[in-house]
């Protein structure tokens, strides 16, 4: 896997960008490093062919061809230079370090005539003027062709004396071999890509090391979380170990896996309330009928016991538990019959007053104390009036029973959600919710109070609010008291459940 | 008319539990556990009162109470339902049953239905309502026979016993009605009569609210309820919960 990984493929990237450029830098500067020797070889022979020039100069003028040969042989055993030759202006090769060559006819057409000599017999197109020398690489070998040019003292030698017209008596060539200088290019050639091989393998394993190292902690850990998250683990958090780019991904991902995690729980608790809601209606359908015979023969045992019977007192408790159960069956159907909204647009403030109403003059609510903290300017939200009302009841019955010696309870409502929701708050100052028991307390039947409700106040509320497309959730401090907040969306087409295209009711 | 019930439910338990119930009235009851097997029984003989389920495989409760009449049978209803809406129980009342009893039942709450039925002679077609006409415009709502409503200019509920549910209950010799502060639902029991001859009469609420005032004369008085139930003989104020979805349940005045 290790070669799918980012830092890899950055890592290849990165590398095949500076091999092809060192592998540019390297071709270029071994083009200038040829074309630099070249030149210098080329000055060295320039020179030496000068020197030779001059040197030969007395002997040409007294046509003393041993001196000749015999200097020019000593240069070609000591240095580079593989082949000195005289050539006559008419093609006669008059002197050769090769001696098989002297004597010999270069014709018009050959190849080292060309070099300067095109076209019409004597025309030397090419020639360069002032007798400056020309020099042809062929091959291995480096040639110097130096004119040499009449004198007028040439013309009383006999070697020259029927050539009173020519300017150019003929040339000096000086053959150098480029065998040592390519060997020595061939291995600064080597070297030099040797060392870029060495750079580019250095360099990206550095690269490598550092993008790895670089991404691989963050990119793991991201990896982790999402395969946590994947796995159902909500609550698995990234580690923000950085304000670049990875630390705000796991900013972001923390904050996704939150809100996921806060749906997830509100979707399973509305499908709690909904599976039981239906369980429970049919169980309670079920249940009537042979609680109509409990009862009914219970109650016929009871009407014909004795009153010394000493089976009255167990007969009484079947009846009772009986009706009991019915009781709890009627809940039951009550609960899985919660009415859907009437919507209608009402004012926050309103639905308040309307709670505090009806539960302001119970006995229950005469040590209680309620204050208000209304956001003035509210809008006016698309919600049932009773039902949002049932729900605040509700709360404030749960908050005056948190303080059974009275309190205060406190009353909000503000806007939130960037003002596209409605916040209702219920506080109390009572023994607060203990944390084992939070998780639980909107589901049906689940109670604290010791059976004396039915345990179904906070799952009618939580089922309210979700028809509005709400949240209700609490915070609680042992001690310190509880709030409950109610969310609702101002209208239906800004709640979050305007994409699965309810109508309004 | 013939003198014995009809009861029809599809669970012999149920059946039996009813028959053992109306014995204490004296009175005896046959059985079908079927729709069809009741409609055979009403051909060969009469019956002074037909208690049926609602809920029951092939035809149910309101189709038998709908063939019943079809075939020209006045005999009074009785609806057993589940816990029923208060839209189901008006519902089954419009097709001519005269009351709704809801499983599981004690004896008493059955033969408490039962004995009004039989005493208010009801037969099919509009309940007997037996009220002065209201004064115009005067916004007073009944549960037909059971109980009414009037709203007050401070927002608040009068409510009292219908005089069609006095008239079937006798002399009363005591009221039960709940506290102050209690909570009360529309078509739940809201008052229970308790007449000289032993019998518990039920009364459903015509709206859901808190109670705000418990009429101390009527209470002192228990008589006044059955004599003027619309006037001095009122039983509860209310503090009202849903007014505006409840209203529609109730048949105006």
């Amino acid at each position: 896997m290790w070669h799918r990984s980012v830092a890899f493929e950055l890592t290849l990237i990165a590398v095949l960008v500076m091999a092809a450029a060192l592998m540019f830098l390297t071709w270029l500067s071994l083009r200038w490093q040829r074309a630099w020797l070249l030149n210098e070889v080329e000055r060295g022979l320039l020179l030496t062919s000068d020197t030779l020039q001059s040197s030969l100069r007395q002997g040409m003028m007294q046509n003393q061809r041993e001196d000749i040969r015999s200097s020019t042989e000593s240069i070609t055993q000591q240095t580079r230079i593989d082949r000195i030759r005289l050539i006559e202006h008419r093609g006669r090769i008059t002197m050769s370090t090769r001696r098989e060559d002297v004597g010999g006819r270069l014709e018009r057409s050959a190849a080292d005539c060309t070099i300067c000599h095109k076209g019409a017999y004597g025309n030397v197109t090419l020639a360069p003027p002032s007798g400056e020398a020309r020099v042809v690489v062929e091959g291995n070998r480096m040639r110097a062709f130096t004119p040499v040019l009449a004198e007028s003292r040439c013309f009383n030698q006999a070697c020259h004396q029927q050539e009173k017209r020519s300017q150019v008596l003929g040339v000096i060539e000086v053959s150098l071999s480029l065998e040592d200088a390519e060997k020595n290019f061939a291995r600064r050639q080597a070297t030099l890509a040797g060392l870029s091989l060495g750079t580019i393998v250095v360099g990206s394993g550095l690269l490598g090391f550092a993008l790895a190292r670089r991404f691989r902690r963050p990119m793991s850990d991201l990896l982790r979380g999402i395969r946590r998250v994947a796995a159902g683990d909500l609550d698995h958090r990234i580690p923000e170990r950085s304000r670049d780019e990875f630390g705000e991904l796991a900013r972001s991902f923390n904050v996704m896996s939150q809100r996921l995690s806060n749906i997830q729980q509100s979707l399973v608790r509305s499908e709690r309330l909904i599976s039981m809601g239906k369980l429970a209606a049919g169980v309670a359908h079920e249940i009537n009928n042979p609680l109509t015979g409990i009862l009914s023969y219970a109650e016929g045992l009871l009407s014909e016991a004795k009153p010394d019977d000493p089976l009255r007192g167990d007969y009484a408790v079947i009846v009772h538990e009986a009706l009991r159960c019915r009781q709890i069956v009627r809940s039951l159907l009550d609960f899985a019959r919660q009415g859907t909204p009437a919507f209608a647009l009402v004012s926050p403030q309103d639905i308040i007053e309307k709670a505090v109403n009806v539960l302001v003059r119970l006995p229950a609510f005469h040590q209680i104390t309620f204050e208000r903290r209304i956001e003035p300017g509210l809008p006016a939200i698309h919600a049932d009036p009773v039902q949002i009302e049932q729900v605040l009841i509700n709360l404030i019955v749960n908050a005056q029973e948190a303080m059974p010696n009275g309190g205060t309870i406190v009353l909000g409502a503000g806007s939130s959600g960037g003002g596209n929701q409605v916040q209702f708050s219920v506080k109390d100052e009572g023994a607060g919710i203990p944390p084992e028991i939070h998780s639980r307390i909107f589901d049906p039947f689940f109670s604290t109070k010791g059976g004396k409700t039915d345990g179904l106040g906070l799952a009618v509320c939580l089922g309210i609010v979700q028809q509005h497309e709400g949240t209700i959730d609490f915070q609680s401090e042992p001690g310190q008291g509880t709030v409950f907040h109610v969310t609702l969306p101002v209208s239906k087409e800004t709640g979050q459940g305007k994409m699965d295209g309810e109508t309004d009711g | 008319m013939g003198e014995r019930i009809l009861a029809i439910d599809d669970e012999r338990v149920v059946l039996d539990a009813i028959r053992k119930a109306l014995r204490q009235s004296d009175l005896e009851t046959d059985t079908a556990q079927s729709a069809a097997a009741a409609l055979q029984l009403l051909t060969a003989s009469s019956y002074k009162l037909v208690i049926t389920d609602l809920m029951m495989p092939g035809m149910d409760g309101l189709q038998l109470l709908r063939r019943i009449r079809d075939m020209g049978v006045k005999t009074a209803a009785i609806m057993i339902t589940g816990y029923p809406s208060i839209q189901t129980a008006l519902y089954a009342k419009r097709l001519g049953a005269f009351e709704y009893v809801t499983k599981p039942f004690t004896r008493q709450e059955l033969n408490s239905v039962v004995i009004r039925a039989i005493r208010a002679g009801a037969v099919a077609g509009p309940q007997v309502e037996g009220a002065p006409p209201p004064e115009a415009g005067e916004p007073v709502y009944y549960l037909p026979a059971h109980s009414w409503a009037k709203i007050e200019p401070d927002g608040t509920v009068r409510l009292g016993m219908a005089r069609a549910f006095a008239f079937t209950v006798g002399e009363i010799a005591r009221l039960q009605l709940p506290a102050k502060g209690d909570l009360v639902e529309q078509g739940r029991v809201c008052a229970v009569v308790h007449a000289t001859d032993g019998v518990d009469h039920s009364i459903h609420s015509p709206l859901s609210g808190t109670v705000l005032e418990v009429n101390a004369v009527v209470l002192e008085n228990p008589s006044l309820a059955g004599r003027d139930p619309e006037h001095l003989g009122w039983l509860l104020r209310l503090m009202p919960q849903n007014l505006d979805a409840e209203i529609p349940n109730l048949s105006p005045a």
